[in-house]
């Protein structure tokens, strides 16, 4: 048995993927959930195989959610917004729907992810390119941060600067510090323009920049409104001087 | 406005009174027989002052105008101003050019007996600056008018386009119908009845024929048409309250003003807290105002994706243009509540006019 879990903020969104997946004997409907969070717990809970997940939801996208699902079940993408579908492709997903869909329609989703289901080792390898692409294409407004079952959402605007801790990237706002497993280079493609890379290991919020001072002979120190400290390289000064034109 | 005697015009401006100066010392050397010297003192002092009172009289005509007294008014008004001023300058040139004619007896009686020509050509060089002023005053107006008017009809349209846009929304529509599509599986008759609800919605809108006001009645039938839609879908997480004065109904409001709020109350609700959305809408009017108040709870916790901003400025705008006020919305962001009203004035343009 096969077990899938509906993830959608509709109740006649769910009511279509439950009837539609009464032809599917080898499937199970686990759980439905109606926002990201719940849809974190059952996943949790239930681990399962597939998963049917809507993209515009409250508080957590379906795409923030799926970056914080390690390893990812196969899923299924269903929404009204076509502008998510190579998203969802270069995150690997079995399938978009855009709703509404047909039983044909939904049925060779399904049959699609039950082959990717039936393929692990293929589903595994591209999922581990996933948490980079997902962030690497559009700004994004907002961070998802997960620690333990704590869930943090930043605003980018929030954001004083952020550093490189081995694999990690630690992200400080507003005097705390959350870590997130990223890269800096995917980090600094996906940030909006008033992110500004200092140095190979940080990045700066450039309205939360202070003075630059000079350090020794090749490196300066940027001085943040919060008093912080972070190191500039030499380069990392050239980019800030572009930036704030002195 | 700024002062229109500026670069070329200004050049202009001061020629024609070099023109004068000249005239005037010619006519008193060569007809009245007086000294070169005091000739040309006369006419340096008495032009000049008259020169920069013309300029400065533009700050008067800033104030009195047309538009704010009606024009008997400020015939009446100017030309007081104007005589008045006139008299005055004419006064202290007078008493400093006296001081040539101490012991020129011939000088002090030409000064006395001067005085009403002095007067009568000072009111007429003034009376000409200042029908120009008015004159370039009224054309500026009318350009502005005119941009206004050009902006109205692009904002016009740029609203049509929106509730074109509305209309084809994939999260409203495609959400809508895939709504419904999950009703025809499960309880035909709730699929019937939202068929139905949307066709009512769609035609309403797109019926807007470019008439600009048209009733409260009709704007709130329109916009409960979309809500109902909206709590098929969201069912219990969408709560609806409203306080509404019948006696508002025939109240004239541009049409669709109501829809980007109620859309942005959803958005930001519904799309972004777990717990129900409760709309609230009030009305209330008097003789010449109608006060409409949407408002909507909110998660302030909660880190919104960023929208653009669009659907306010727009209402903002909108409202601006219709009634040239720029005060009529008024957005209220408390702890937990998002609220926004709308002041309708309700002196119809034909009053105006």
């Amino acid at each position: 048995m096969i077990k899938a879990i509906i993830i959608d903020d509709e109740q006649l969104a769910r009511d279509v993927i439950r009837k539609f997946l009464e032809d599917f004997d080898q499937i199970e409907v686990a759980a439905e959930c109606a926002n990201g969070f719940e849809g974190i717990k059952a996943i949790a809970e239930h681990q399962p195989e597939l998963l049917f997940l809507d993209v515009q939801m409250p508080k957590l996208t379906g795409f923030e959610m799926l970056e914080l699902l390690d390893p990812a079940p196969v899923i299924v993408f269903s929404t009204a917004y076509d502008q998510y579908a190579i998203k969802a492709f270069e995150l690997s997903a079995a399938d978009y729907l855009l709703k509404p869909y047909s039983r044909d329609r939904f049925k060779e989703a399904v049959n699609k992810a039950l082959d990717k289901i039936h393929k692990p080792e293929e589903n595994k390898k591209s999922l581990d390119k996933l948490q980079e692409s997902s962030l690497s294409k559009e700004k994004i407004d907002r961070i998802v941060i997960r620690s333990g079952s704590k869930l943090t959402i930043i605003s980018v605007d929030d954001i004083d600067y952020i550093e490189a801790q081995d694999d990690y990237v630690e992200v400080h706002s507003a005097g705390k510090k959350y870590l997130k497993q990223m890269t800096m280079k995917a980090l600094e493609n996906s940030l909006p323009d008033e992110f500004v890379r200092v140095h190979r290991s940080a990045i700066i919020h450039i309205d939360r920049l202070d003075k630059i001072e000079p350090y020794s002979k090749d490196s300066y120190v940027a001085i943040l409104k919060s008093g912080e400290k972070v190191s500039v390289s030499r380069s990392g000064y050239q980019l800030l001087k572009e930036k704030l034109g002195f | 406005m700024q002062h229109p005697l500026t670069g070329k015009a200004l050049l202009f401006y001061l020629l024609a009174w070099a023109a004068i100066i000249a005239a005037h010392a010619n006519i008193l050397f060569y007809q009245f027989g007086f000294d070169f010297i005091y000739s040309a003192t006369d006419s340096l002092v008495y032009n000049i002052s008259f020169l920069g009172f013309g300029l400065l009289y533009w700050y008067v005509v800033q104030y009195i105008t047309p538009d704010s007294q009606g024009i008997t008014a400020t015939v009446l008004n100017q030309g007081l101003a104007v005589v008045i001023g006139v008299s005055f300058l004419t006064y202290l040139c007078n008493s400093f050019l006296a001081s040539f004619g101490v012991d020129n007896p011939e000088i002090s009686s030409f000064l006395s007996m001067s005085i009403p020509w002095r007067i009568f050509l000072g009111t007429f060089f003034l009376g000409m600056i200042v029908l120009v002023y008015y004159l370039l005053q009224y054309t500026a107006n009318l350009k502005q008018k005119e941009k206004e008017e050009v902006e109205l009809q692009h904002l016009l349209k740029n609203a049509e386009l929106e509730t074109l846009k509305f209309q084809l929304n994939p999260h409203f529509i495609f959400n809508s119908l895939n709504s419904i599509s999950s009703l025809t599986l499960t309880n035909p008759e709730k699929a019937h009845e939202m068929v139905v609800k949307l066709s009512e919605f769609l035609r309403g809108s797109l019926g807007q024929k470019e008439a600009e006001l048209h009733s409260l009645k009709d704007e709130l039938a329109q916009m409960n048409r979309y809500l109902e839609i909206e709590r098929i879908r969201f069912g219990d997480r969408l709560v609806l309250e409203e306080d509404i004065n019948e006696g508002c109904y025939d109240r004239l409001v541009p049409n669709l003003i109501l829809q980007p709020l109620y859309e942005n109350a959803i958005k930001y609700g519904i799309y972004e807290q777990l717990e129900s959305v409760k709309i609230f809408t009030r009305t209330h009017c008097t003789e010449d105002n109608l006060t409409i108040l949407i408002s909507n709870n909110y998660d302030s916790e909660s880190t919104p994706q960023k929208g653009k901003g669009i659907g306010l400025k727009n209402v903002r705008n909108r409202l601006e243009l219709i009634y040239g006020k720029s005060d009529l919305v008024t957005i209220k962001r408390e702890r937990d509540n998002f609220s926004i009203e709308l002041q309708i004035p309700q002196t119809t343009k034909n009053n105006d006019d």
